[in-house]
């Protein structure tokens, strides 16, 4: 489904990722682990092709490179994102954006219904969105867009109880979780800190990266008990 | 010529006809001038040319106004008045506009209008001009004690030269909100707008906004002017698209009364890359993408509706 290869990203002047190497197959669901700062994000950005980004090494995607490719263009063959820090967007109401999805006008209501966004529709794109409601937001994007690889920005931080039970539903949802493995055919990529999501919806597989690298994969229980109990210093240590 | 929309005010070229709704007087102003002898107080000079409009009953039928240029060189200078009585309720839709995009027009506009006490008037002013017209308007608004008016300007077609001069009068009690929304392309702009809050707990907002699209200059220069405690609030927002294009934006607060609260926002500045990344990372390409920032900064139509009907804003254009 997804393999970078060698990728190295230069942000304002500064190297953040320094030879990443990461494949996902399809069906396969992933978590990222990784200390502030690390670079988690900014390899989100780069997989959905932020222009901004100065890029060298590869991504394939379905088997095509999309290194050069437009955002609209990887979105257009299957990608998906939910951002962590979604900007507002004043004068575009989430209605609009959802309607310029292809969302058909029924659904889109059943939809954000089901979020609990019934009276979000027409109010300006993320703003004044408490941070929960951010969340939530991005996810019924997601659910409009429906894509094969979903790219997850921390979609638990600052969460409550109850709208963590309802988002694990929907990222099950996107991801046909609830089909037998072999007949997933959708991925994931999900960034979490606490890995509270872990709760609702069970990954595969986790990395961790450290200062723009992947430095290790595992199981992603074993790995997040283990940051848990000694650090990111612990990874350090078991690394060198 | 026909009345299309059913119009209250109709003036194409200099030809004009006008149809009185049910409680309010509708009358060419130099006719109204010759009528009713205070009009006199309110019309600078004789009239030549212009509307006047009377309302002395609330009516949800709203008023609408056309003035058009629809041959090569007209020069028209209407003076209209529009007097709003004690506690009543009006609507109008004022449309100016060339009909064709080469007419050479020259429009000199000056506009009065008397709201009288707790009066309320939602004025609709929509301006779509050719790329060699003249535009200069001036505006006053009165506003009596406890009176309201909501003036909405919009202009997505401008002419080479637009002036637009706005002066805002309010007594205690009464509340003026403004909004003014300007696309300009190829075509220079200058709007002076001033709010002066005379009486106590009188309410002024002035939101300008404006897109500076290619081969444009736009000045906006908004004033609110507290001389009584009251609240006032300026928002000059503009957009540049065009690398040819600048935006020059005056907000200014003059505050002569301890008691009274003035502020002010602004911005300038292109559409943010951030949100534009944030928009493609939805499927969108980057020309969607910035039509729906300019569409939603621009703001929704308010359409035209009379007696359930609504009627496309083209249809009077
Ligand atoms: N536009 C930018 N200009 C300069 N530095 C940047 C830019 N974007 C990101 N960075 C820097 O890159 C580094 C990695 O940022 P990134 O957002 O990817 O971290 P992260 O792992 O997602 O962290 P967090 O867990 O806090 O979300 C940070 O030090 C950040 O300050
Ligand atoms: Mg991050």
């Amino acid at each position: 489904m997804l393999e970078v290869k060698d990728l190295e990203v230069i942000v304002g002047g500064r190297k953040i990722l320094d030879g990443v190497n990461l494949r996902i197959d399809p069906g396969e669901t992933c978590v990222l682990l990784g200390p502030n700062g690390s670079g988690k994000s900014t390899l989100l950005q780069a997989i959905v092709g932020n222009p901004t980004y100065q890029i060298t090494g590869t991504i394939f995607f379905k088997g095509e490179d999309i290194t050069q490719m437009p955002t609209n263009e990887r979105i257009k063959r299957g990608l998906g994102i939910s951002f962590q820090h979604p900007p507002a967007v004043r004068g575009v109401k989430l209605l609009d954006v959802m309607e310029e999805m292809h969302g058909d006008g029924e659904k889109i209501e059943e939809m954000a219904e089901r979020m609990g966004l019934g009276d979000f529709l027409e109010r300006d794109l993320n703003l004044g969105f408490s941070g929960g409601e951010l969340k939530r937001s991005e996810m019924v994007q997601l659910l409009t867009l429906q894509p094969d690889l979903v790219l997850l920005d921390e979609p638990d931080s600052g969460v409550d109880v109850e709208n963590l039970e309802l988002i694990g539903e929907v990222i099950n949802e996107i991801l046909k979780r609830s089909s037998k493995p072999r007949f997933r055919n959708r991925s994931g990529l999900i960034i979490t800190h606490m890995g509270s999501i872990m709760q609702y919806v069970k990954p595969d597989k986790g990395f961790v990266m450290l200062d723009g690298k992947i430095v290790c994969s595992g199981k992603p229980e074993e790995l997040i008990n283990q940051i848990k109990k000694n650090g990111y210093e612990g990874c350090m240590k078991c690394i060198n | 010529m026909k009345n299309v929309g059913n119009a209250n005010y109709v003036q194409i070229d200099y030809e004009i006809q006008t149809h009185e709704n049910e409680g309010t007087t509708i009358l060419p102003s130099p006719e109204a001038y010759r009528r009713f002898k205070w009009t006199k107080e309110y019309f600078n000079e004789k009239p030549k040319e212009g509307y006047f409009i009377w309302a002395r009953k609330s009516s949800d039928r709203p008023l609408i106004t056309r003035i058009s240029i629809s041959s090569k060189n007209v020069s028209q200078n209407p003076a209209n008045l529009v007097v709003i009585e004690k506690d009543v309720k009006a609507r109008i839709y004022s449309i100016c506009n060339a009909v064709k995009k080469d007419l050479c027009g020259n429009h000199v506009g000056s506009s009065k209008i008397i709201l009288k006490e707790n009066s309320r008037l939602v004025m609709n002013h929509f301006h779509r001009w050719g790329k060699e017209d003249r535009v200069n308007s001036g505006l006053e608004i009165f506003l009596g004690n406890g009176s309201e008016i909501s003036d909405v300007y919009k202009c997505l077609e401008v002419p080479m030269r637009l002036n637009m001069e706005n002066n805002i009068y309010l007594e205690e009690g009464s509340s003026a909100n403004l909004v003014m929304t300007i696309l300009a392309k190829h075509g220079e702009v200058k709007m002076h707008d001033s709010t002066f809050l005379n009486g106590r707990g009188s309410r002024g907002i002035s939101r300008i906004r404006m897109i500076g699209d290619e081969k444009s200059r736009i000045v906006a220069h908004s004033r609110m002017i507290a001389n009584d405690a009251g609240t006032g609030h300026v928002d000059c927002m503009g957009l540049l698209l065009a690398e040819d294009s600048s935006i020059n934006a005056i907000p200014e607060l003059v505050n002569n009364n301890k008691d009274a609260s003035l502020t002010h926002e602004a911005s300038v500045g292109k559409i943010s890359e951030e949100v534009l990344n944030y928009l493609r990372s939805r499927g969108l390409t980057e020309d969607q993408a910035i039509d729906l920032v300019v569409a939603g900064f621009l703001g929704e139509e308010d359409p035209i509706v009379i007696e359930g009907q609504v009627i496309p804003l083209k249809s009077y254009m």
